[in-house]
């Protein structure tokens, strides 16, 4: 099947730059993927994005999106992408509506019309489907100026899959964006993307959001340094532990419960117990002690440890 | 791609130009804050300076005379320069807000370029009519009939004033460097537009430069219409080109700056 993104060997280097901005990159998402660039501000994310969304041009290499070469037909691949930026791309003193109208009509879904109701009956049934789906079907005709920064992202995003695209970027979408909302988007988005299989590319220096990839690619200076799926990734700096501390004075009790279940344990300066959860589930250690305990938490890698372990700094 | 709904992205962006500042009471007011302050300055103050000097060739001008004199020259500047920062800040606002996704969109290049002239060019028509309206406020006495005879040559100077603009943003990277240069450019433009005090008789670079502002032919044509039927003293003192020849070389630098706007920007899009 034609990957969704293809990059071969893609370098960007700006004019005037004596770096690469971009440098070899190459990569290949499947349809109907989740792939996502995880990496801190100046890393090269923004500029390879856009390179795939055909606003800039390689200066080495080259893209193809859904099989069609950035350089040789952009309008082509314009038509069959739809992409989100950091900052909402709409016009504060129109309406929603009239945000997603002019959007329609650059993607022909309906003819330039002054009124909502003479313009096509697709376009009609498409916009209350996708505003209902972010919920702002009762905010339709409200002007955009008034929209929270929550709701002006998920009016963002209702337009960047107004025409049904079948790959979507979306570049750094929830920077500034509270957790909560950050969720919900995301849960909008999956859902729609279930249901109209879309393969979505983002990028991101949130290691939470990079999680609800299928696979990451972990960038750094413009360079590719790891790609593989969250988990593996995440195995890359250890496993997943379990951290067991029984009530005062229990602790030779508890020691030999382990040795019975022979489950294997260390125990750290503070005399926690830490057991491996690579060959156990947390919930089936827990229901087999009897032993009373007063402290259970599990520790889990993050791709932060990742990335630190990579880089040898901190995401951002 | 077919025309037909090329003409509409067209006219859907020209139409989001207008409606935007429709909606935008303040930028309304403030858009007939200048050319009113500029009426004021030089209209009224070289009135009551300059046209009662005895013995000077100023004496022999019409009383109100400098009122009508500027209130000419802004007419045409102001549909001029709404058109050509329009299209300036389109391009140098690329990285920002609505101008992005427009830039990802299925739309060819020409017709984002056109859209935004023709919107720009309504929208400068909009505030012209306010400028109509506060001229004769502030007590201009060119008849009507005349002022509205300029407004048809109005599509040209702003289709002249998108044209440079465009070709002055296909040389400009982004948008600290647009907000250094657009005053760089816009203030000598319109100061040697004569479209508030008189260039006939400048000094040889001065003149050069004049001679290749095409605001100053824009601002020529409009009084060439407008004190067409005054005294030959008037005429000899506000019209420097006639009609003709400032019709034509506005049509030929308007055709040159879309080719060469069009050609420059197509080309470095992508390849920044």
């Amino acid at each position: 099947m034609t990957p969704a993104i293809k990059a071969v060997d893609l370098v960007k280097r700006y004019k005037k730059a004596n770096f690469n901005a971009v440098d070899k990159i190459n990569l290949e998402v499947n349809t109907g993927e989740v792939y996502g660039f995880l990496g801190p501000n100046g890393a090269g994310k923004s500029t390879a994005i856009n390179m795939f969304v055909t606003s800039l041009f390689p200066t080495e290499g080259y893209v193809q999106i859904l099989g069609v070469d950035t350089k040789e037909d952009p309008t082509e691949i314009r038509r069959m992408i739809g992409v989100v930026y950091q900052k909402p791309s709409l016009d504060e003193k129109l309406t929603a509506e009239e945000n997603l109208r002019s959007h329609a009509v650059l993607y022909e879904l309906t003819s330039w019309s002054p009124t909502y109701k003479s313009t096509s009956e697709e376009y009609r049934a498409r916009v209350e489907k996708i505003l209902a789906i972010v919920g702002l079907k009762g905010r339709m005709h409200d002007i955009v100026k008034t929209f929270s920064g929550g709701m002006k992202r998920r009016l963002d995003i209702a337009k960047a899959l107004l025409h049904t695209p079948q790959v979507l970027f979306l570049d750094e979408p929830t920077t500034g964006i509270d957790p909560q909302n950050r969720r919900e988007i995301w849960g909008y988005l999956t859902d729609l993307q279930k249901e109209e299989g879309f393969t979505i590319f983002l990028t991101t220096q949130y290691l939470e959001e990079a999680e609800i990839c299928d696979r990451i690619s972990i960038i750094n200076q413009g360079k590719i340094l790891v790609t593989d799926t969250p988990d593996n990734l995440k195995k890359m700096v250890g496993d997943e532990l379990l951290y067991i501390s029984p009530v005062n004075g229990k602790e030779d009790e508890l020691k030999s419960e382990l040795i019975n279940l022979s489950i294997r344990y260390q125990t750290d300066n503070v005399g926690k117990f830490i057991i491996n959860l690579e060959n156990h589930k947390a919930q089936k250690v827990i229901s087999q002690i009897k032993t009373e305990l007063d402290e259970i938490s599990i520790k889990r890698p993050t791709l932060d440890d990742v990335f630190i372990k990579l880089t040898g700094e901190k995401i951002k | 791609m077919s025309l037909k709904a090329e003409l509409s992205k067209t006219a859907m962006l020209a139409y989001r130009d207008v409606l935007k500042l429709l909606r935008d009471r303040p930028r309304l007011v403030i858009s007939l804050v200048f050319p009113v302050m500029f009426m004021l300055v030089f209209g009224v103050t070289l009135d009551s300076s300059l046209t009662g000097l005895a013995g000077s060739s100023f004496g022999a001008l019409p009383d109100g005379f400098f009122l009508n004199y500027v209130f000419s020259g802004i007419l045409a500047q102001s549909i001029f320069q709404t058109s050509f920062s329009g299209i300036v800040s389109l391009v140098s606002d690329r990285e920002e807000d609505f101008s992005m996704s427009i830039f990802v969109a299925p739309i060819s290049r020409f017709s984002i370029v056109l859209g935004k002239i023709i919107g720009e060019s309504l929208v400068a028509f909009i505030q012209v009519f306010g400028i109509i309206v506060f001229g004769y406020l502030l007590g201009i006495t060119i008849p009507l009939d005349r002022v509205l005879l300029v407004l048809p040559f109005g599509i040209l100077f702003a289709i002249t004033g998108g044209c440079l603009g465009l070709l002055v943003a296909s040389r400009i990277e982004g948008k600290e460097s647009a907000q250094r240069t657009f005053p760089l450019l816009i203030l000598p433009l319109t100061f040697l537009s004569g479209a508030f005090t008189p260039v006939k008789d400048l000094p040889f670079l001065l003149n050069i430069v004049k001679s290749l502002n095409p605001m100053y032919y824009a601002v020529d044509l409009s009084r060439s219409i407008i004190f067409a039927n005054e005294p030959s003293l008037v005429r000899d003192f506000t019209i420097n080109n006639g009609f003709g020849y400032n019709l034509i070389v506005l049509i030929v630098l308007g055709i040159s700056f879309l080719l060469i706007g069009t050609f420059l920007f197509t080309r470095k899009e992508g390849n920044r």
